[in-house]
């Protein structure tokens, strides 16, 4: 434990050493300069004298002030600009400009194995850059990127701290099986396991490869999309500090409005009456619940408001160095993430510290080293460390208890005391104290839950240019070492608890006294266990070559790697491993035409020997028409290109079991429940072992193949102020291993224990449209972006048996699509429920009432039957994605706003997140007040719910039907950042080069089209989920 | 410029580091055997299975497990439908007859009684077919391998056609609710999705499956030795294969299946073929009759243990012995496949609530008036029974007249007034007594039968009786009777069965009247024995009043001075005519391999 803690710290400070290490410069003339853009100026930009070390940035107004010889040349540069060398010549005064670049010929991309030039890539390939993704003050890296990237879904189903990652999926879905759906995720050329821990502040850029062009290298493994993050590297220059911090609120704002007391009494004995029992409350109990007047027999809780705290906060740190040499580049930062306080505490004491908080500690170490002009070395080093503590059940927990108790169940303390019981509440009103022994969630004593979690991500690389044997040729390795480490640890706390009562005597006298002696038990239980820690290593090494010749420009790559993963809970115990080779050739002739050739062959253990191996290929060609002399050069059009691939690549993520090309073994067992017994009773009789089958393997098991085709093209109009691409693609999954669903009982053997085959197909097919613009008026520089995706996936087969309608069928449609009844309104009269032509329900029990709902009978049986279920809504996917944002900036003001919404997606909540009176006494939501009623129905007010029944479940009116599943289509203010930069004379006192503050929000509002009120992206049916918090928060940039 | 000096040496060491790693990535590759790791692992496959003695009979033993009948109810979960084939859901299948009526409404054979059952749910509420197909599987695995075990050539004969006749008894399970069925006779192996077609094995017809049993049943029987040794009693012996050829032929011989007319209209002639004969042919009740008197001959003749059960001095607890000693020279195969847990399921399943079971939810099977009316009294006379429902009767009158009713009815039923067992004291179950889980039944008392061993919760289940010879006599009296045969033959096996539990002997009078008193004792005789389930399908009477049809009725007892009792209807009973063969399971017939039973 002590070891692993210290270790991040001994690597930062050999990273400050190797800092104060980094060799000094001499001096010479002052040379002082101003760099505008042509009308604004610019900050920020590095200013190098080239061929040393010696650098600067320049201020908030441009400015810079650097030694150097009176001979010597400067090199300019800023992000997003072509860089510049520009001569002193002796001059002590420079003002010069910088030219946009919004796609520089210097503009390089991260794809699988290497970087190209954004220019002449083919492949769909999205980025994001760092800076975008530090503006939303979240959690994780994965909900940073919400709404980011065209083609890439991400949806954050829960806002419980510590496990609030998205879940992505790039260009949404494609394959039957539910758990093989995730990207590959690559950090710094290796893939992980995770990213959604790394500090945004460490990331450089994040890469979407969509299509097989981009994705074929990864062969076996890309064919749900790789996501690439690299994160920062020093630039060479004098250090550069950035200090920042953030403070922010989080509200769970969209939480069940649970009905009060009164109103949840008076809907109560509705439904009682509904049912034809005998209503639980009597007038003088509504009296009570109304005036408050007795708030422990007769109590009225919010139990959202006693578990989850209104607001929690949230903090983050990041200070981070960059700088170096030319031998010697360095990037290093230290960050800190916090979330406190989710829940409320108990209000008796646990004898022990505790705080609902989330910690997270990053450590960044990266550097490059050129030990040479041919040879260099990249060391990246990542570190994350979460420590996190929550009430035992965590959200689930909470929300569960939330959701199923009422109102009027009786106050959990009473002066500070634990109530375990309270007796002689009106009618049998059962009384259950959520807090448990001890906190919010618990069950059997036990309360808080610590998890610590260590990541360490370590890889080395080399490159080696070998221009001597021929140019253009170069050698590369690279080793990689990931360890992860995670303990659990449950603390116990028992303490006193009373029970309350009435005076027998005396009924107007509450009577409350200690029923149970708090042991003296702390108990402290530590889940430690082998899947908490794993390790993997990774290796490669390639050739590659670059060179150009005259008009043509030729790459090659050919890389062999290896991995294994040391994970303890596989199979037979043996690690999982990967081989292969990668090859790519690219050529462009006058950068106008270009071809790309792209290749994965490798295998896993995991298929039989002889077809263990996949060959992956992809092609894609380019043509930026733009270049063509016949091309208008005019500002209305500037820029075009058109580019389209074609590939195959695989995905082995089977959610088959290992080696499924083996038989399972037999087994001995004792029979459990069906055991054999011989012999003579009383005598000799035994109970005897027997042997069974094992499951059976599928010999020939092989990886899904995805073939996939994308065309796209890239504009950019009225000198280059607004850009376009679109991108259209299809792609068709095939060989999905899927069980046989046609195999006969007959075998005798569970399905669970049949082969599956490599027999399912789907189709996914979707476009993505891509706009910008971007311009300057005088000081007001402003853009606007807008992105739409759309993917639409079927099923085109999986061995579907017949059904007996066609509607039943799940062949021909989306995965994951809702079935379900179609609701066609109430049944209002009893004339109406008499009608001897109305279809009979299945579920009708002791049969309809007015207010009940109407189905319609689409097989027009007469009956309400299963087979009444067609496909409803659409899949709990959205198949539309989009986001719109815009931005300006003005003198030391920044502004960005960034909304973002989903579309043809639906949801289902089902139980104690849309009904009211669970297990007969469950709260009641207010839209349940638009229930039906004779009366509200005669006069003519809303109806959206059907009559209130206790107990709701199984009857007719919560079958699966469209009533259930509503649309979940939203639309969301996401983020939203205003800033100010200081400027200059007011920060050169405090030794500042810059200083921004500003205050940002995250999930501000939210518009959805569902009656429920739950987060449409927090998908668990029973609503026992933290919603997506909504963020408030301030934070300064401090950069020295 | 010292780092100069010092990045020379460590561009040198990255050379070589760089080319070890370039030549140690080559060497993986072409040892790539080796990285990418095949399991080396001591699984045991199906030959290592076959290639031991030891192992082998442990398979065995699985076939055993899998392919037995044990018809308790004596398992259930919520969540795992796995030994549903074994027992209707949490009651025996008698409760679905008018022998008996389960009180708790979740019981499975409610559904059955109301009729809601259908081929999406029948594998819940009585019967999973998967289940006999397994035990098939592992018959047929065993058949196949078996030649490759050590055992010498008259060993494996012996066990061998011990797993043949486990699959003809599975066959038979099905035979009798499906009617004609697919027969596999093989391991059917699927690997790919080519291999569907050729393991979606079509029906047979009724007549194929027929043959198939009896000539499996015959091959077997050819091989089977006639005992066990002590520490092997359980085995499948000679006279288990002879039991089931007759059964099968009585069944096939009766009149739902040998007959012109199908019990529902069949249009389709490959269907008609499948749910029974398409004609009347009386030699197939003489061979019905042969098979039967085959039994009784092996028993007499060539078993050397195998007869009726005389001993105990008592008629109640002579014939009450059979059923809770597993050691009565009458039984021929009987199933112990039980489990460690089963008591507790099989106490609170069929055990009547507070005197056996503790529980607060007990199923509490209970005998129907209808049934009670099938007993005689002890001096073989017929007891006069009030009928006026709704009317209250004195209570001693209730004592009086089930108190002189036939010794197996004492045996059988526990009513208001009788110990549990012998010296657990008088318990009776008045309505009044609220709380007392006494009063939670529907009949005149409980279910008795198997069950007075049973003390608590830990006392062991007792072993299902799946032959005994007490059948065999009742089977060759039908069948002979059917086929017109000595009518002394048939009066000296009604006669038999009789006696041992001190009836007057009955003589022959006509056809007609003979085959009213030998089912009559037929049905007191294996009375809950899951034969009447089926015997009123294969009579097809199932649908005639009172039978599986229509009102079902108790007696009620009212305490108080005097106290009273009262006949009440409590159920009337849903029946179709098609429901006297089962569907197939829709699963199954939506695959399109298997033609669906008429009228489901």
């Amino acid at each position: 434990m002590l070891m692993r803690q210290t270790t991040p710290v001994l690597v930062w400070m050999v990273g400050i050493l190797l800092f104060i290490a980094s060799p000094g410069f001499s001096q010479n003339i002052t040379v002082k300069g101003r760099i505008t853009d042509g009308a604004v100026p610019l900050s920020g930009v590095n200013i190098l004298v080239k061929g040393t070390t010696n650098g600067t940035t320049t201020d908030v107004e441009g400015r810079f002030s650097i030694s150097a010889p009176s001979n010597g040349v400067l090199v300019v540069s800023h992000a997003g600009y072509t860089t510049k060398e520009i001569p002193i010549n002796g001059r002590t005064e420079i003002t010069d400009r910088l030219e946009l670049a919004a796609d520089d010929l210097e503009d390089v991309i991260v794809v699988g194995y290497g970087v190209q030039r954004k220019l002449t890539s083919t492949g769909a390939i999205a980025s994001v850059k760092g800076e975008e993704l530090v503006k939303a003050p979240v959690a994780g890296l994965s909900n940073a990127l919400i709404g980011q990237v065209a083609g890439l879904q991400a949806v954050q189903n829960t806002g419980e701290f510590g496990s609030d990652q998205a879940t992505i999926y790039v260009r949404g879905m494609a394959t039957l099986n539910g758990s093989g759906r995730n990207p590959l995720i690559i950090v710094d050329g290796v893939v992980r396991e995770t990213f959604n821990n790394i500090d945004p502040n460490e990331v450089e850029s994040i890469n979407v490869l969509k299509d097989a062009s981009a994705t074929a290298v990864y062969g076996v493994r890309g064919a749900n999309g790789v996501i690439i993050i690299t994160t920062r590297q020093g630039k060479a220059g004098k250090p550069v500090m950035n200090l920042s911090s953030n403070v922010a609120f989080l509200q769970p704002v969209i939480l069940p409005d649970l009905l009060p007391a009164y109103e949840y009494a008076l809907l109560r004995n509705e439904a009682e009456r509904n049912m034809g029992k005998t209503p639980t409350f009597s007038e003088e109990d509504l009296r009570l619940y109304q005036t408050g007047e007795d708030p422990i027999f007769h109590s009225n809780i919010n139990w959202v408001d006693e578990l989850i705290k209104d607001f929690s906060t949230q903090q983050s740190y990041n200070f981070n160095v960059s700088g170096g040499t030319e031998k010697l580049r360095y990037f290093t930062s230290l960050g800190y993430f916090n979330q406190s306080g989710g829940y409320h505490k108990p209000e008796t004491s646990l004898g022990f510290p505790y705080r609902h908080s989330y910690n997270r500690f990053n450590i960044r170490m990266n550097f490059d080293f050129n030990f040479s002009k041919d040879f260099t070395m990249s060391v990246r080093l990542g570190e994350q460390i979460t420590d996190n503590s929550f009430p035992n059940g965590g959200a689930w927990g909470a929300f569960d208890k939330a959701n199923n108790l009422s109102p009027i169940s009786g106050p959990a303390y009473v002066d500070g005391k634990y109530i375990e019981s309270i007796r002689g509440m009106p009618a049998g009103v059962p009384f259950f104290n959520p807090f448990g022994m001890a906190g919010p969630t618990s069950t059997n004593g036990a309360f808080v839950t610590d998890q610590f979690s260590n990541t360490i991500n370590t890889n080395i690389s080399l490159k080696y240019r070998l221009d001597r044997i021929t140019p253009g040729l170069s050698i590369r390795a690279m080793g990689a070492y990931d360890s992860y480490y995670r303990k659990q640890a449950i603390r116990n706390k028992y303490h006193d608890a009373y029970t309350i009562l009435k005076d027998p005597n005396d009924p107007g006298n509450v009577i409350i006294y200690k029923s149970k002696e708090a042991g003296p038990f702390y108990g402290m239980s530590n889940a430690i266990s082998d899947n908490n820690k794993w390790r993997k290593m990774y290796a490669e090494a390639g050739i590659e070559y670059d060179r150009t010749f005259g008009d043509h420009k030729v790459t090659g790559l050919i890389l062999a790697n290896a991995e294994k993963g040391y994970f303890p809970n596989l199979e037979y115990k043996l690690p999982a491993a990967y081989l292969g080779l990668v090859s790519r050739v690219t050529y462009a002739y006058k950068s106008k035409y270009l071809t790309e050739l792209n290749m994965g062959y490798n295998g896993s253990e995991n298929f039989r020997e002889g077809a263990r191996f996949g060959f992956f290929p992809s092609f894609s060609l380019g043509y930026i028409v733009s270049e063509e002399k016949f091309f208008p050069k005019i500002s209305a059009i500037t820029f075009l290109k058109l580019r389209g691939s074609y590939g195959k690549v695989g995905n082995d993520k089977l959610a088959a079991r290992r080696y499924l090309y083996i038989d399972g073994p037999f087994t001995v067992g004792n029979g459990g429940y069906q055991a054999t017994v011989m012999g003579t009773a009383g005598l000799d009789m035994l109970r005897y072992n027997m042997y069974n089958e094992g499951r059976l393997g599928f010999a020939d098991v092989q990886w899904e193949i995805a073939e996939k085709f994308n065309i796209g093209a890239e504009m950019r109009f009225l000198n280059d102020r607004l850009t376009l691409s679109g991108d259209y693609f299809q792609e068709v999954r095939n060989n999905i291993l899927w069980n046989l669903s046609t195999i006969p009982e007959l075998v005798g053997m569970p399905g669970t224990d049949m082969p599956p085959a490599n027999i399912g197909k789907v189709q996914n097919r979707g476009y993505e449209i891509e706009l910008g613009y971007n311009d300057r008026i005088d000081n007001f520089t402003y853009w606007v972006k807008g992105a739409w995706s759309f993917a639409r996936n079927r099923i085109n087969f999986m061995d579907e048996p017949n059904r007996a309608y066609e509607w039943m069928r799940r062949t021909g449609r989306p995965l994951n699509q809702y079935y379900g009844l179609t609701f066609e309104g109430f049944y209002n009269t009893w004339d109406e429920i008499n009608d001897s032509k109305r279809p009979i329900s299945q579920w009708e029990g002791a049969g309809l009432q007015p207010g009940d709902m109407k189905y319609k009978d689409l097989n027009g049986d007469g009956f309400i039957n299963s087979q009444d279920m067609g496909p409803i809504g659409y899949s709990n996917w959205p198949e539309i994605t989009y986001s719109a944002s815009f931005g300006f900036s003005y003198k030391g003001f920044d502004m960005t706003v960034l909304t973002q919404g989903t579309g043809h997606v639906s949801v289902y909540f089902a139980s104690s997140a849309a009904y009211p009176f669970t297990a007969d006494w469950g709260p009641a939501h207010r839209w349940n007040l638009e229930r039906w009623t004779p009366e509200r129905y005669a006069a003519g007010e809303p109806i959206s719910f059907p009559r209130l029944e206790l107990s709701p479940g199984a009857q007719h009116n919560y079958q699966v039907s469209d009533f259930w599943v509503q649309n979940g289509s939203y639309f969301r203010i996401k983020n939203v950042e205003m800033g100010y930069r200081f400027s200059n004379s007011l920060l050169a006192n405090l030794g500042l080069k810059s200083c921004r503050v500003y205050v940002s929000g995250n999930n501000l509002y939210t518009w959805t089209r569902m009656k429920y009120r739950l987060d449409p992206d927090a998908r668990e049916s029973w609503g026992r989920v933290m919603p997506p918090m909504r963020v408030f928060n301030a934070g300064v940039n401090l950069q020295f | 410029m010292k780092f100069n000096y010092r990045y020379k040496s460590i561009v040198a060491a990255g050379r070589m580091f760089l080319a070890g790693v370039v030549v140690i990535s080559c060497m993986q590759f072409t040892a790539c055997k080796r990285f990418l790791e095949m399991p080396v692992t001591s699984d045991i496959t199906v030959d290592s299975v076959f290639a031991s003695k030891d192992r082998t009979l442990q398979f065995l033993w699985k076939v055993y497990s899998t392919a037995s009948i044990f018809e308790f109810p004596y398992y259930w979960d919520a969540s795992d439908q796995a030994y549903r084939h074994y027992g209707t859901y949490c009651a025996p299948v008698a409760c679905a007859t008018d022998e008996a009526d389960a009180w708790a409404n979740y019981a499975g054979t409610d559904y059955i009684n109301r009729g809601n059952w259908d081929p999406t749910t029948v594998h819940y509420w009585e019967f999973n077919s998967f289940y006999c197909w397994r035990g098939i599987r592992n018959a047929n695995i065993f058949i196949e391998n078996i030649d490759k075990s050590p055992y010498s050539d008259a060993e494996k004969a012996i066990m061998k056609a011990e797993a043949v006749f486990l699959r003809a008894l599975m066959h038979f399970d099905l035979m009798q609710r499906l009617g004609g069925i697919p027969i596999v006779d093989k391991v059917l192996k699927v690997a790919t999705s080519d291999d569907i077609p050729s393991v979606q094995v079509p029906r047979s017809s009724f007549e194929e499956t027929v043959n198939f049993i009896v000539s499996e049943c015959e091959a077997a029987a050819a091989n089977l030795p006639n005992s066990w040794p002590s520490n092997y009693k359980g085995r499948i012996v000679k006279g288990a294969a002879l039991a089931l050829k007759a059964r099968t032929l009585l069944y096939a011989a009766s009149p739902l299946f040998n007959s012109a007319t199908p019990y529902v209209p069949v249009a389709d002639p490959e269907l008609r073929a499948m749910v029974g004969y398409t004609n009347y042919d009386p030699s197939r009740w003489e061979k019905a009759a042969a098979a039967s008197k085959a039994v009784l001959d092996w028993a007499a003749n060539e078993s050397g243990w195998c007869g009726l059960y005389m001993g105990k001095d008592n008629p109640v607890d002579r014939y009450e012995e059979i059923f809770i000693n597993p050691n009565v020279n009458e039984i021929i195969l009987d199933a112990g496949t039980m489990g460690p847990n089963t008591p507790n399921y099989f106490v609170r399943f069929m055990t009547p609530g507070r005197v056996v079971y503790t529980g607060s939810d007990p199923v509490n099977i209970g005998i129907t008036f209808n049934w009670t009316k099938m007993y005689q009294k002890a001096d073989g006379t017929e007891q006069v029974w009030d009928e006026v429902e709704d009317t209250p009767y004195p209570y001693t009158q209730y004592q009086q007249k089930l108190g002189e009713l036939e010794p197996r009815f004492q045996a059988s039923v526990f009513y208001s007034g009788t110990e549990w067992s012998r010296g657990t004291g008088t318990v009776y179950h008045f309505h009044e007594q609220a709380g007392n889980l006494l009063t939670l039944y529907n009949g005149v008392g409980f279910m008795r039968k198997f069950l007075k061993g049973v003390f608590n919760g830990s006392s062991p289940a007792p072993r299902w009786i799946t032959f005994r010879l007490a059948e065999f006599y009742l089977n060759y009296a039908e069948a002979l009777n059917e086929s017109n045969g000595d009518h002394g033959q048939i009066e000296w096996a009604l006669n038999q069965i009789r006696q041992r539990v001190d009836l007057p002997a009955i003589t022959y009078t006509n056809q007609d009247d003979m085959r009213e008193k030998i089912r009559r004792e037929r049905n007191v005789e294996l009375a809950f024995e899951e034969h009447r389930y089926f015997d009123v399908r294969r009579w097809k009477i199932a649908g005639e009043e009172g039978v599986m049809k229509g009102g079902m009725y108790g007696l009620k007892l009212t305490a108080g001075s005097p106290a009273t009792y009262t006949l009440v209807k409590f159920e009337d009973r849903v029946w179709e005519d098609k429901m006297y063969l089962y569907p197939f399971r829709q699963n199954e017939v939506d695959l399109g391999y298997v033609k669906q039973n008429p009228g489901w």
